[in-house]
């Protein structure tokens, strides 16, 4: 009864510290606007959702079903961003200290993180929830709200996703190298891995005309529980409309498609062994909970995780017994006899630099250095077209963590008092900051640049050039707007998806998704791109983000 | 060289001031700003160090003036913030060599100084350390180092002794006292004996408002004839501390020796005794928030 009472008290203390700040806003109106974008009212020739160009009538059941898919597909992700923070937060406030103080034990510590990460997810899942009942009066084609239509998906679908969320956000945590940006980058990448598992799955268990796939296959469990929906609108709809030849569309909600067709769907007929399969996530979560509870340090500052927090304390023991012998202490030989001058305005300003690059490279090991020394050689071995397309990509992925310290190191290292206070905060040490990752994103990328030189791919240099100015700024932009690097990766990771990785993956056969997404090809590394003009974008872009990098700053330290 | 603040008023949200019309005029040497936890002296330093703007009131250095010409007055500016951080991956040349470019400063010349520093702050020998391993106290004196890197005319430290052991905080005083000669030194604290032995002057800061500016002999002066010493029993004392302000206690085998403030001999059996600076900050904020001395 006392450790019930222990937990509960963690999960609302974590859960008010957490819905009492803005951002939680921000995702709340995130999936109001997904919400409202993926429902378009009947008339304009859009659509999202669909089945063979057809759409359920805006009743509870599809209405339900549309914001519980968009939850688990669309809001997943930024909410994990959003929880990973709850050790963290206690061990950068001091809490962890005293709490590890207690009687607490480590399992109920994790698994309060967990239920209060799992109650804020679904708290912000159920606002949405809501706020879709309001769109389903808006739209009024069917009047008559079914709690169930809106219960059961939540209950079924969104929960259990968001109890695996939770639990992830709290393992990554506990495992000290998955706590910061490399962290980040991998949940990335296993989200997109389920995303696939789930769009490879349903080739197989969404029934078609020609037979491919089945409803008589049973379902694989995977993470969304968005299948199960799929899997019910697809055999509804192989009854109920005429040429409809199987698979299912997320659909772009900014196309175009003229009279839209709606049958009618009521909802997901759930059955014990689909109960199950979304319970077993549950478990899933349960079981992780348990594993990030075995690696949680219960906030020691000595165990060493890794190998360079085994060096940070090796030399904290050393300072610690050099500190231990008297030290020869003068009273009278306190005096300071050489001033530091200034220099010229240019030669301060590149000296800043210089101190910044170095900065922003201390602490990378060696292989960090290997990789961008070998992705530096293998474009300039490739032929310039390869280069550009397969070896671009991953030169402007391999140094996002440094970049996206930009902007908010001060912050995160509490320096900002001391580099705030020195003169030209604004055009001096942010511009400097800037050019640093500029120049780091030019070196990374010299291979590239000097292969299409020697092509004389001119227009495909100017955009490598642009795309290194765009990454900085924009890591500048989101740094010191948001206090973090989390915003940044996040962001970043998404437009480099979409965006070049897609071009490269299309051109090589394989793409990620139907569209080609143009728009954010910000490297350049298609000639479709840069005939639509996306280098002068990206270059109205980057001054944007200097300008908006420029108020973040003045914000920062109010100067 | 002077420097003028005048008026300056700093308002949070509605209602909550955390300076309210604080005038002082500055010439060189140090300053000792003292007053309780909360009382306004970190908002008055973020506010001199150009960290903060003023809601109102006006501030000049030497003629330029604060709020219009920031840059200017950073470039004549160290200051020790009182809880700041470090780059863990960095060591204390590099940190300092790092600030040193930040503030504008000529490398080649900026390292003699480094090399200096950190002979005067007792860092040398871990000079090739990473911060991430240093304790709380050598980060502070890492604090104190980088303030001084440009040879600051205005240097502002904000509780600088925290953290720092007893022979740190006697050498850090004297640095200090070393320093002011041509220089404005602000000393924020709320632990009077660390102003006691070098400020040239003290200010009193109680709820934002400026309660005292003088010499600390003018500040002795006021609760000379004032300060009284006794043993009393044990039980005695939380009667005592009802009645009088008491400014310090001390136990011994017969019972505990209190020392108060009043303006006539609390027993029979107290003496009078020279004041110290402490019974005379007591004896002003006690004053200034209800007081209770008789």
């Amino acid at each position: 009864m006392k450790g019930l009472r222990v937990l509960y008290h963690i999960v609302r203390a974590d859960f008010y510290e957490r819905f009492r700040r803005y951002n939680v806003l921000i995702i709340i109106g995130l999936a109001i606007f997904l919400t409202i974008l993926y429902l378009p009212p009947q008339g304009v020739g859009r659509l999202s959702f669909n089945v063979g160009g057809y759409r359920g009538i805006y009743n509870s059941a599809w209405v339900g079903a549309t914001v519980t898919v968009l939850i688990v597909i669309f809001i997943s992700l930024p909410g994990f961003y959003l929880v990973k923070n709850a050790i963290s937060r206690d061990e950068r406030t001091g809490v962890g200290q005293i709490i590890a103080s207690t009687s607490l034990s480590k399992f109920q510590y994790i698994f309060g993180k967990v239920i209060s990460n799992w109650a804020f997810l679904g708290a912000t899942a159920g606002v949405a929830m809501f706020a879709a009942m309001g769109i389903q009066l808006i739209r009024g084609e069917a009047l008559k709200i079914s709690v169930l239509g809106y219960l059961l998906p939540y209950l079924l679908v969104t929960l259990p996703m968001m109890a695996l969320v939770a639990a992830v956000a709290v393992l990554f945590e506990s495992i000290r190298w998955l706590r910061g940006g490399f962290g980040n980058v991998v949940f990335f990448i296993l989200f997109l891995v389920s995303y696939w598992m789930m769009a490879a799955l349903s080739v197989a268990a969404l029934p078609t005309t020609t037979g491919a796939g089945s409803p008589s296959i049973p379902l694989i469990p995977e993470p969304t529980g968005a299948l199960e929906i799929f899997r019910s609108i697809s055999v509804a709809g192989m009854e109920l409309i005429p040429d409809y030849q199987g698979g299912l569309d997320l659909g772009n909600p900014f196309q175009v498609y003229g009279p839209i067709n709606t049958f009618v769907w009521n909802g997901v007929a759930w059955t014990v062994p689909s109960i199950l399969r979304r319970l077993l996530w549950v478990g899933i979560a349960v079981g992780i909970a348990s594993l990030a509870a075995t690696f949680f340090d219960r906030f020691d500052p000595s165990t060493p995780a890794i190998r360079v927090r085994r060096k940070k304390a090796r030399s904290r023991f050393e300072l610690g017994s050099q500190l231990a012998r008297p030290s020869p202490v003068t009273l009278t030989n306190i005096a300071l006899s050489t001033t530091a001058s200034r220099g010229s305005r240019m030669s301060i300003f590149l000296h800043l630099v210089g101190s910044e690059v170095r900065l922003m490279l201390k602490g990378q090991r060696w292989w960090w250095y290997l990789v961008a020394l070998g992705l530096i050689l293998v474009a300039l071995i490739l032929p310039a077209a390869e280069s550009r397309q397969i070896v671009l990509p991953f030169v402007f992925i391999w140094p996002l963590l440094i970049w996206s310290q930009l902007g908010n190191r001060e912050i995160q290292n509490r320096t900002d008092q001391l580099v705030f206070s020195a003169p030209f905060p604004l055009r001096r040490q942010l511009m400097a900051s800037w050019t640093a990752g500029f120049v780091l994103a030019l070196v990374a990328s010299s291979g590239v640049i000097v292969r299409l030189i020697l092509a004389s791919g001119w227009n495909a240099v100017v955009s490598v050039v642009v795309a290194a100015a765009f990454i900085p700024a924009a890591a500048l932009a989101l740094g010191t707007w948001s206090g973090g690097s989390k915003l940044f990766e996040v962001v970043y990771l998404f437009l480099w998806t979409l965006g070049p990785m897609n071009q490269m993956v299309t051109a090589l056969g394989f793409p990620l998704v139907a569209d080609q997404f143009l728009a954010l090809d910000y490297v350049g590394s298609s000639d479709a791109a840069i005939s639509a003009g996306m280098p002068l974008y990206y270059a109205v872009f980057t001054i944007l983000l200097l300008v908006l990098a420029l108020i973040g700053r003045k914000r920062q330290p109010r100067v | 060289m002077e420097l003028i603040i005048d008026s300056v008023s700093k308002q949070y949200g509605t209602g909550i001031w955390g300076l309210r019309d604080f005038s002082l005029s500055l010439q060189p040497g140090i300053l000792g700003l003292v007053g309780p936890n909360g009382a306004g002296k970190s908002t008055l330093m973020r506010i001199l160090a150009t960290i903060t703007k003023p809601t109102s009131g006006k501030i000049i250095f030497n003629g330029i003036d604060l709020l219009q010409d920031p840059n200017r007055v950073r470039e004549l500016l160290g200051y020790v913030p009182q809880d700041f951080g470090i780059y863990p991956n960095l060591n204390a040349v590099e940190f300092l060599e790092y600030l040193a470019a930040v503030k504008g400063l000529d490398g080649r010349s900026a390292s003699q100084r480094i090399d200096e520093l950190l002979q005067v702050v007792n860092l040398d020998n871990v000079r090739k350390h990473l911060l991430g391993g240093y304790s709380g106290g050598m980060k502070q004196r890492i604090g104190i180092a980088q303030a001084l890197l440009n040879d600051p005319h205005l240097l502002i430290v904000d509780e600088p002794t925290a953290g720092l052991d007893p022979e740190e905080r006697i050498r850090f005083r004297n640095l200090l006292s070393d320093l002011s000669g041509d220089r404005i030194v602000i000393l924020s604290t709320h632990i009077v004996s660390d102003v006691e032995a070098s400020a040239t002057r003290i200010a009193i800061i109680r709820e934002g408002r400026l309660l005292v500016d003088a010499m600390p002999e003018e500040l002795l002066q006021e609760v000379e004839g004032r300060v009284w010493e006794w043993i009393v029993p044990s039980e005695d004392l939380p009667s005592i501390k009802q009645q009088y302000a008491i400014s310090g206690t001390v136990r011994h085998r017969d019972g505990v020796e209190v020392r108060v403030i009043s303006a006539s001999s609390p027993d029979g059996s107290a003496r009078l005794t020279p004041p110290r600076l402490e019974d005379a900050y007591l004896h002003l904020v006690a004053e200034n928030g209800k007081d209770r001395t008789p």
